[in-house]
């Protein structure tokens, strides 16, 4: 009868999810949160897209085949650019790249994070102390100047250095946040009945500690993946990736070189923007949607359906 | 050593240091503190927050390693169990139990984790199907259906989860069980479920019970042995009838009078229930700043647990300083210098 | 019982909590009155629906709990339907809450003194100097050396935590003092000395105390009333005394039962069998019927209503002499 709940008393009556194998409890979950149901929707829109990009814009987003500065049409749905690339091909082509960034990303750096910050927090003593100095070493250097600057010596290795230097930088916070959790679970009594059963100490972390902080782990994978979009698109827009990799990131560096607002091609640049926005929004209501599946305190309280009692 | 004495401390001590690095004082959770459990006995280890109880188990189920002292566990001192193999073995022969119920089960399992995870560990030539029928037949004993098994913790009340919390460890066949406030945190009338299951598991199992609480109610329902702990040290000790209807100790007294009891008139009670934190403490008696019967000797000599009329001079400064002579748990002893002296003590009217 | 005398009127009081899979309700029905300076103690095991009554009362539930039906007058105003503001007067000054656990209640990281003064400035404008003078009398009333409002709640060991909890209550000694298990946290000595302490302010001081416990025993020797509530019900009600050497209910017998006693003779003793029903599941007919002992067949299709038996309001059909009596005058006057 637990779920302690801030203002609500111990007593709220538990069991409201049944019991079920994980995913159909999950799959309930996100029908029932309209945050949830929204952004699963964009998001899986957004992966249909990444993964049959051929199916639905017919075009290659490289060739400049052609007539440059034509608005939208049927043919061209969000028309074509300076070079006569058609616009609707390149934003559905480049959203491989930017989903491929975001999941990879978010995993690497929620991996990273949990391995170090739980492993701190656990170990404790002498362990904590250096993986302390070394999450806290690149937490207090600035994140976007220094992927500048890697990303600049790696000018033009495309995707695979832009991977690496976000996931090198932005891991640490993420580490910071997991090992303070952590740290409140450690004296659980659970723990302490594992260890006294005679569970080994990395057993004890990857089954029995790292499973009760899924929440956190896969609110920090949302919030990098979110991050991880951002961040490229931004190099890209400045002109630290590759720019001949298709991606919104890109598409809006050469509509800035192009100067595309002011002659009068503001698609070229309001659809990637709007489709960073659009996936931005699908991972963030995810979050929330989260917060809102773990914590029923948060939820709005609609109009009640009906009453059961006797 | 008796032939049925099972567990025994001697002058077991715990310090913790606290402060940092300035100021460095020394917590004194347990001192010198010698008992016995024996088989198929529950003995109740009753004290308030801060009497050191919760410390002792933990030094028993080896969380912590004692500053002194030392622990003997069917006649060999458990320091020795350094290899994993023995210290899995004790592990399952001297299992805990605790007392939250909320907090004591991983909440992202199944109940039957816990379980089937002991087996797996403490009893590897089970196969795994007979791990699950373990499993059913330790959820049986304590009063849980089958279909629990497949349950998650928060669907289950927190008296079913306090019987998990048993199963789990009667599911390693052990002998003697550190049941640290098992029933605190449940409803008073959840709480004769447990306190008739841990009899149980006396009469059927064979299973001693080491019974922590500060609830003397439910010590006197269920123990054979009372043990009465204030600021770290035994204050008194022995059958359970005994100490309760004759208590010596002042501590005891006021323990007795403070229980609620619907029955008899409200006694008067004046003392506000503050324990010490045992910082640093000096000799003498822990007890003398909230015991009206305090004399001279108290503030000086720290009483030693000694039985009623013994002399003094047999056991103070003697090879065996304090602690019940080795072959008689059933002694009623008392650390007081008032009562050793023989008067008949009413600090305490209840 | 008289009006003149009444402080608190809860009438016919119900609190749900709104589910996707539909409402639960935790609180069905409850009526009760709370007289100037009396002492009612309401006692159940978890689940029965006393904290989340209590929490209803004081217009202190949070979502997805909200109330159902009923009012609540408190001094002649209905609180149910007041906004914040409004409620905001009466919180504190005439009716404060002294919640279960002190460390969940206070802030760890202010300081007792600066607890006090954030409430006293909530409700006017005092000096720094009656600040301070309110301030250590109400920790003298408890028994605290006003020092302790420089220190932060961990430095106070539970007792005394819980003790500036009812001393931050008292700030402006109010007409009503509702109390949601205070003790359940504390050893059996400091329970004690606590229990002795609100007594004695309560005669000093005259306010109306609400104690709500799991723990009949307890209060035994304290409360001048006693209301047993079972699965969001209320089982019986009436005078302390006369439900503990009478008591009518099946439930409340069965819990005065469970009780194992420091004194006189050691039996075995059964408690409750069973478990309090699951308020999205509840049984047919009376709510109690699957574990009662004297269950008859009728107990399963009819629900019982509140009866009056001698001086003493029951739930029981059986009780009622076996025949559908119909609910008391008392108890239709207490719903709208």
């Amino acid at each position: 009868m637990a779920m302690p709940v801030s203002g609500v008393p111990t007593e709220a009556p538990a069991a409201q999810v049944p019991a079920g194998h994980a995913l159909a409890r999950v799959g309930r979950a996100v029908r029932s949160n309209r945050k949830a149901t929204a952004g699963t929707i964009l998001l899986v829109i957004f992966i249909l897209i990444a993964l049959f990009p051929g199916l639905i814009a017919h075009d290659s987003p490289t060739a400049d085949a052609y007539p440059p500065h034509l608005g939208p049409s049927t043919a061209h749905l969000f028309g074509t650019n300076a070079y006569g690339q058609d616009l609707f091909a390149q934003v559905v082509w480049g959203t491989r790249n930017v989903l491929i960034i975001a999941f990879v990303v978010g995993l690497a750096t929620t991996g990273i994070a949990v391995l170090i910050g739980v492993a701190a927090a656990y170990l404790g003593g002498a362990w904590d102390g250096t993986l302390g100095v070394l999450t806290d070493v690149l937490l207090v250097i600035p994140l976007f100047p220094l992927l500048i600057i890697i990303a600049a010596y790696a000018h033009g290795e495309g995707t695979i250095v832009l991977i690496m230097a976000i996931t090198l930088t932005s891991w640490s916070y993420t580490a910071r946040q997991l090992r303070s959790q952590a740290l409140t679970l450690r004296n659980r009594d659970f723990l302490v009945a594992a260890k006294v059963r005679g569970e080994r100490n990395l057993y004890v972390i990857v089954m029995e500690v790292i499973p009760t902080m899924t929440s956190l782990i896969v609110a920090s994978f949302l919030t990098n993946a979110l991050y991880a979009v951002l961040l490229a698109s931004s190099l890209q827009f400045i002109g630290l990736g590759d720019p001949n990799t298709v991606s919104w990131g890109t598409t809006l560096y050469w509509a800035e070189n192009n100067a595309a607002l002011q002659t009068g091609e503001p698609l070229w640049a309001i659809a990637p923007g709007a489709c960073i926005a659009a996936l931005g929004a699908a991972f963030a209501l995810l979050n929330y949607a989260f917060d809102e599946i773990g914590n029923p305190a948060l939820r709005p309280v609609r109009r009640s359906k009906r009453v059961r009692s006797t | 050593m008796s032939p049925t004495e099972l567990l025994r401390a001697d002058h077991l001590t715990r310090h913790f240091k606290i402060g940092n690095a300035l100021s460095r004082r020394t917590l004194h959770a347990v001192d010198d503190v010698s008992f016995a459990v024996g088989e198929r006995e529950i003995v109740a280890l009753v004290g308030e927050s801060g009497s050191g109880k919760s410390t002792i188990a933990r030094l028993l189920a080896r969380v912590y390693e004692p500053t002194a002292g030392t622990i003997t566990f069917e006649g060999k001192p458990i320091k020795a169990i350094r290899s994993r193999r023995d210290r899995l073995r004790y592990s399952g022969l001297v299992p805990m139990v605790f007392q939250d119920p909320f907090a004591s089960i991983n909440p992202v399992f199944r109940v039957q984790h816990g379980v089937l995870r002991s087996l797996k560990l403490h009893r590897p030539e089970l196969s795994g199907k007979q791990r699950l029928d373990e499993a059913a037949r330790v959820f049986g004993v304590v009063g849980l259906g089958t279909d629990m098994l497949q349950r998650f913790p928060y669907e289950l009340s927190g008296g079913q989860r306090q019987r998990v919390g048993f199963a789990l460890a009667l599911a390693m066949r052990p002998k003697l069980i550190l049941a640290d406030e098992p029933v605190s945190m449940l409803d008073v009338s959840i709480r004769i479920g447990l306190l008739n299951l841990m009899a149980k598991l006396r009469d059927e199992e064979g299973v001693s019970i080491l019974y922590i609480t500060h609830d003397l109610a439910s010590a006197r329902y269920v123990a054979d042995r009372l043990i009465v702990m204030y600021a770290g040290q035994i204050a008194e000790s022995g059958p359970i009838e005994d100490v309760l209807t004759r208590p010596k100790h002042p501590y005891t007294q006021l323990l007795l009078s403070a229980v609620p009891d619907p029955k008899a008139p409200l006694s008067e009670v004046t003392d506000r229930g503050e324990p010490p934190k045992v910082i640093d403490p000096t000799p003498g008696c822990r007890f003398r700043w909230r015991c009206p019967l305090a004399i001279d000797a108290c503030s000086s000599v720290t009483p030693v647990l000694a039985e009623l009329g013994a002399p003094a001079e047999r056991l103070a400064g003697s090879g065996e300083a304090s602690g019940v002579a080795p072959a008689d748990r059933q002694a009623h002893t008392v650390a007081c210098h008032v009562a050793q002296s023989g008067a008949d003590v009413r600090a305490f009217a209840s | 019982m008289s009006e003149a005398h009444e402080i608190l009127g809860v009438s016919g009081l119900s609190v749900d909590y709104v589910m996707p899979q539909g409402d639960i309700r935790a609180v069905d029905d409850v009526s009760f009155t709370v007289d100037r300076g009396e002492f009612l103690g309401i006692v159940g095991e978890s689940g029965c629906g006393k904290s989340t009554l209590l929490f209803g009362v004081a217009q202190l539930l949070a979502p997805p709990a909200r109330i159902a039906a009923g009012s609540v007058r408190f001094k002649g105003t209905n609180l149910v339907g007041l906004t914040d503001r409004q409620l905001s007067a009466i919180r504190w000054r005439d009716m404060s809450v002294v919640m279960q656990s002190a460390m969940n209640a206070l802030n760890p990281v202010t300081s007792i003194g600066a607890q006090f003064k954030d409430a006293l400035q909530a409700h006017g404008k005092p000096s720094r100097q009656e600040i301070a003078a309110r301030s250590a009398e109400v920790l003298r009333m408890v028994g605290i050396d006003p020092v302790h409002l420089k220190s932060y709640p961990h430095q106070l060991s539970g007792g005394m935590r819980q003790r500036s909890m009812i001393a931050m209550a008292m700030l402006f000694t109010p007409d009503l003092i509702i109390m949601d298990e205070p003790t359940s946290a504390l050893d059996v000595v400091a329970q004690r000395a606590l229990m002795v302490q609100i007594k004695e302010l309560q005669h000093t001081y005259g306010f109306a105390v609400i104690f709500v416990t799991h723990d009949m025993s307890l209060i035994s020797h304290f409360s001048d009333r006693l209301m047993v509530m079972y699965a969001g019900q209320v089982d019986e009600l009436g005078g302390t005394r006369e439900i503990f050497d009478r008591p009518r209910h099946p439930y409340t017998k069965g819990l005065l039962e469970a009780f194992p006693s420091i004194r006189g003779p050691r039996t075995a003793l059964k408690g409750i069998p069973g478990n309090p029903p699951d308020l999205a599941r509840l049984p047919t007919g009376c709510r109690f019927h699957p574990r009662c002992p004297l269950a008859v067949e009728r107990c399963t299709q009819v629900a019982p209503d509140l009866y009056e038996v001698d001086a003493a309001l029951v739930r029981c059909l059986r009780l009622a002499d076996g025949s559908m009596s119909q609910p008391t005058d008392e108890h239709r006057s207490l719903t709208q």
